[in-house]
């Protein structure tokens, strides 16, 4: 007979997603080198606009024109 | 188009032409290698150069050598294939341990010397920085690192962190 749980239904669902984040995580950390690179390099395009208009960018802070 | 291979390639041109004597990747390009991608605009490089003569440390030598090998520049960052690499000379014992312990690995055929999961975390504690901090505790999280080589890098270099 096993025990009750005595985490509310809340908690166990938070629990839920919180163990999926990590799992989503440790996905991306596992993927192919090359895979992680593209990634950033597409998170460079991606944010540069927004940084630019914010104006917290040093001259050389933008994307490289460059392939994974 | 060059690729990040391409700039990796040329590190190694750099160091068996002796422009620097040594190198290993770090910050979040280093990062990269062991755990999810973080944005970042520049490829820091840590290098061991040869010993200067005189009281006062300077970057000029090493500079003059790239200017010479047609690199150009922007601020302190060096334009290697359109990537702005920051070289940064080992500047205590952590740092020139993480250089000579760095691990090689392996990118799209071409060998790159980056600084060892372990020494990543010890780097972050010791320099400090919110973002540094969140990386390293990623790192620690997703059990990329062997603690007790961990635990050995932060007692031999005196850092004070919650890890161990």
């Amino acid at each position: 007979m096993t025990e009750p749980s005595k985490k509310s239904p809340v908690e166990q669902e938070a629990e839920r997603i919180f163990a999926e984040k990590r799992v989503w995580h440790k996905t991306q950390a596992n993927l192919p080198l090359k895979e992680k690179v593209r990634i950033l390099l597409q998170m460079q395009k991606d944010d540069y606009p927004i940084l630019k208009k914010r104006g917290v960018l040093k001259s050389w802070e933008k994307p490289w024109d460059t392939q994974p | 188009m060059s690729t990040i291979g391409d700039t990796f390639r040329e590190l190694n041109l750099l160091k068996e032409a002796q422009v620097f004597e040594e190198y290993a990747i770090a910050g979040a390009m280093a990062f990269l290698f062991y755990t999810e991608p973080a944005r970042t605009y520049d490829l820091d490089v840590f290098i061991f150069l040869p010993a200067q003569a005189g009281l006062v440390f300077t970057m000029e030598p090493l500079y003059d050598k790239l200017r010479e090998r047609g690199y150009s520049f922007d601020a302190e960052h060096v334009l290697i294939f359109d990537t702005p690499v920051q070289f940064i000379p080992a500047y205590n014992p952590l740092t020139e341990e993480a250089v000579r312990e760095a691990v090689v690995h392996n990118y799209d055929g071409v060998e790159i010397r980056v600084i060892r999961a372990e020494h990543l975390v010890a780097l972050a504690y010791q320099t400090g920085g919110r973002h540094r901090i969140v990386r390293a505790e990623a790192l620690v999280e997703e059990g990329a690192i062997d603690t007790t080589k961990l635990q050995s890098i932060l007692v031999t270099h005196g850092i004070t962190s919650s890890f161990g």
